[in-house]
């Protein structure tokens, strides 16, 4: 009896110094660690377009070999598939997980995170380090970092633009002889899909871009300024309701003729693929991409579509990197970004792996790359990735054959226009209940409507009338209200 | 007088030393699991911002539940996660107890070993993977539009059909927890004194007969004792069996949409700590009230019953 309670002692014991030691033991040794030779390491967070990169590990260490003698800080890779990126890091941030450095996606979760208090406030240490500044200052954009006249984002891009392509499998474009030249209006890509679903009756015309998106979703983007919350008016003093407005009903429209004339993938609804993968696998023959001057490549041919490009605060909040407001590492992850700013060598390692193994140089002088013979970016073991392009003098990837890249990449983002409201950001706050009804609503209706599975005429004003009663009124109101204060400030 | 009832508890006490030993183990699981969490239940009741932390940040009331209570689809949340609970607890009662009985006839061990097998199976597969093979079978070119239009028959879009999806989830949940619940019964069942059947084979009672007239009325408080420990849950719901089996289809919402479906998507894009733990606790205040009503209920016949 008594060993057996001798034991059971023992093992209560055991369990709580398993429950009350584990933290602080994962902790110290790093922290000695630390200390002894003076190497901090930043946890970075980002999404990837395509597979598990096999040889993370190897680009990782690449990375870090320069960096840890140079200015003593290392980073920990964590990337995470786009899919369920945005939950995934939510759940990390509302965790306190470990976490010092990450990419912020999506313009509305950047400015909650930051009025809640989730960012760190960059402001000082961005003004810091020179380099880090002067890349914001040629944007131009500086407001649209600021939540609450704090910063709390670092744009990772380098250039911003609304622009949309449609991207065609070149072997398909070829076999059917498409005009790559002219600018498409949206019933002539229609045209298009026709030709493509003659020609290839196996190959559903066009496809998502991923799991949570829709057929057609790009497309809400052209010739207006909108979010969920509002459709800007023209003279760009007010909101009205986006989906009310006759610019959406006209892409439910293409949305419903498209999906019946059997455009989309079978079942767009329910649909679990991204582009890539349906692209490359051959279940599809195009998608819709935004920026194309930056996705090109040789396995697509780019159609570029008529319209103006706006390029609006969401733009430039859509992917921001940011830094946990528990991390106590701003700092080295400042120091750390500065130092990518002028050392594109690092940033290349990021976007684009080992050169000869992941990629190879075809133009020294312009810094064009290309893929290694036989190789495209689902089956590379470190596929290309992005958000750190703010780095000086990075590689341009894979630019699908034209020679004047550089010209044409400038020709193409002169074009944008930037939007009459460009750094008002809607703050969100107190507008919880209505907020939170309304994404209830969307997420009933958008996605059917948007794939043009459903009627829209019986559909859309269900969904508006729900709309109505889910509050969005209110915060229409409430968004014309800080529009106004905004603008009497400007 | 005193000295001696002192001397008695002293040696109840060294009697029940040993289980009161055994008791640590849980006790120490429940308190760091289930009671210092409950700490944290005042988010609930705050506008939680990270840098003041729990303690720190504001008192709000109840604000944080107007998102739920207030909303306009509340009546339909509420009503499809209840009903379908009530559905899960009483429909899957009977078929567990069915089951376990069925069970207890098979007399082959290798039957035995096989059948459970196979009904334990489900219950070990994840819902992500039991979701595709659900839309393996309902796709519009899956298994049973293939066999409509082999029929001759037309095909049904089952992810826009509401009317399918009370049966097919709970077909699921039923396919996947039966096996697991099951086992609960049968173990009981087992420990059944064996000279009651006995007896009854002297008379010549049926299986059937066996069942009805042993089996079940010995089963009775271990299915109180489940239905009371179900009823706690009555307000919660699985979320990957409402969320992911139906594809998250907003077509389907009027009966797929649950109270925890609906908060995981309304938090979605609006992630707020304070209004997600509102949901849960309301869940489970609403559990905890039934629970103590539906035990008192069962202590109305016959003490024994009741689970406290």
């Amino acid at each position: 009896m008594k060993k057996v309670i001798a034991l059971l002692l023992a093992l209560v014991l055991l369990l709580g110094m398993a429950a009350c030691g584990n933290p602080g033991e994962s902790q110290n040794p790093n922290q000695n660690q630390n200390q002894d030779n003076q190497i901090v390491n930043l946890v970075f967070a980002y999404p990837i377009f395509f597979n598990d990169p096999q040889d993370l590990q190897e680009v990782q260490d690449a990375m870090n070999a320069i960096t840890a003698d140079a200015i003593g800080v290392t980073v920990e890779l964590k990337p995470m598939s786009f899919g369920n990126y945005i939950v995934q890091s939510n759940m990390m941030l509302t965790g306190n997980e470990d976490l010092d450095l990450f990419l912020c996606f999506d313009d509305s979760t950047f400015h909650q995170y930051a009025s809640r208090g989730q960012l760190l406030d960059i402001t000082d240490l961005v003004a810091q380090k020179a380099d880090l500044d002067a890349h914001i200052d040629r944007l131009g954009t500086r407001e649209c970092f600021y939540i609450n006249g704090k910063m709390y984002g670092y744009p990772s891009g380098q250039y911003y633009g609304s622009g949309l392509g449609l991207f065609i499998r070149a072997d398909y474009a070829a076999a059917l002889d498409i005009d790559t030249e002219k600018e498409y209006t949206l019933r002539e890509l229609g045209d298009v899909f026709e030709q493509l679903k003659t020609n290839f009756p196996n190959v559903a015309p066009l496809a998502p871009l991923s799991a949570s998106s829709y057929a057609v979703d790009w497309v809400n983007f052209l010739n207006c300024e909108f979010d969920d919350y509002g459709l800007l008016s023209e003279d760009g003093t007010s909101y009205e309701n986006y989906f009310a407005s006759e610019q959406y009903k006209e892409v439910l429209e293409i949305a419903r003729e498209w999906n019946q004339k059997g455009y989309f993938i079978n079942d767009p609804d329910t649909n679990q693929n991204d582009h890539m993968l349906l692209a490359f696998s051959g279940m599809a023959a195009s998608y819709f991409m935004a920026n194309p001057v930056n996705n090109l490549s040789n396995e697509f041919v780019c159609l570029n579509i008529d319209y103006t490009p706006i390029v609006t605060t969401s733009i430039y909040q859509t992917a921001v990197l940011a830094v946990p407001s528990y991390s106590e590492k701003g700092e080295a992850v400042m120091k750390y970004l500065n130092f990518c700013a002028t050392h594109p060598e690092v940033a290349n390692l990021y976007m684009y792996g080992i050169e000869g193994k992941h990629y190879v140089v075809t133009d020294e002088e312009n810094g064009l790359i290309n893929y290694p013979a036989g190789m495209n970016p689902m089956i590379l073991t470190y596929a290309p990735t992005s958000f750190m392009e703010f780095s000086q003098g990075v590689y341009w990837y894979n630019t699908g054959g034209i020679e004047d890249y550089e010209g044409t990449r400038e020709a193409y983002y002169a074009r944008m226009v930037p939007s009459k409201v460009l750094g008002f950001t809607f703050n969100t706050e107190g507008l919880q209940n209505e907020i939170t009804a309304v994404t209830s609503v969307l997420a009933k209706y958008r996605r059917s409507l948007e794939n043009g599975t459903v009627d829209y005429n019986e559909y859309l004003p269900q969904m508006l009338a729900e709309l109505e009663n889910a509050g969005y009124g209110t915060i229409l109101a409430e968004k014309n209200r800080q529009l106004t204060e905004w603008l009497a400030r400007k | 007088m005193k000295k001696v009832q002192t001397k008695t508890k002293y040696s109840k006490l060294k009697k029940y030393l040993p289980l009161y030993v055994m008791f640590i183990p849980g006790a120490v699981y429940l308190i760091i699991n289930n009671y210092l969490p409950m700490f944290g239940l005042q988010v609930a009741f705050k506008q939680y911002n990270p840098v003041d932390g729990i303690w720190g940040s504001k008192f709000i009331g109840f604000k944080n539940f107007e998102f739920l209570v207030k909303s306009s689809d509340f009546g339909i949340i509420f009503r499809n996660t209840l009903l379908y609970n009530l559905v899960f607890l009483f429909l899957g009662a009977v078929l567990a107890v069915l089951l376990a009985v069925f069970l207890n006839e098979v007399r082959s061990k290798t039957h035995l070993k096989i059948l459970q097998t196979i009904i334990l199976i489900p219950s070990v597969i994840s819902m992500i993977v039991v979701s595709y093979i659900v839309y393996g079978f309902l796709a519009s070119n899956g298994v049973i539009n293939n066999m409509l239009t082999y029929l001759g028959l037309e095909n049904v879009d089952f992810y826009k059909e509401t009317s399918f999806w009370p049966f097919i989830l709970s077909f699921v949940n039923f396919w996947k927890n039966l096996g697991m619940s099951s086992i609960v019964y049968y173990a009981a069942i087992v420990s059944f004194d064996e000279s009651y059947y006995e007896a009854a084979d002297l008379d010549g009672a049926s299986a059937w007969k066996k069942a009805r007239y042993i089996t079940i009325p010995l089963l009775k408080p271990t299915i109180i004792m489940m239905l009371v420990i179900g009823v706690g849950r009555i307000c919660a719901s699985d979320l990957s069996l409402f969320y992911y089996v139906p594809q998250d289809q907003g077509a389907l919402f009027s009966v797929t949409n649950t109270i925890d479906t609906y908060v995981y998507r309304a938090l979605l894009r609006y992630n707020d700590v304070g209004m997600s733990s509102a949901a849960g606790a309301l869940q489970s205040v609403i559990g905890f009230i039934l629970v103590i009503i539906v035990n008192a209920l069962s202590k109305k016949g016959n003490d024994e019953r009741a689970l406290f």
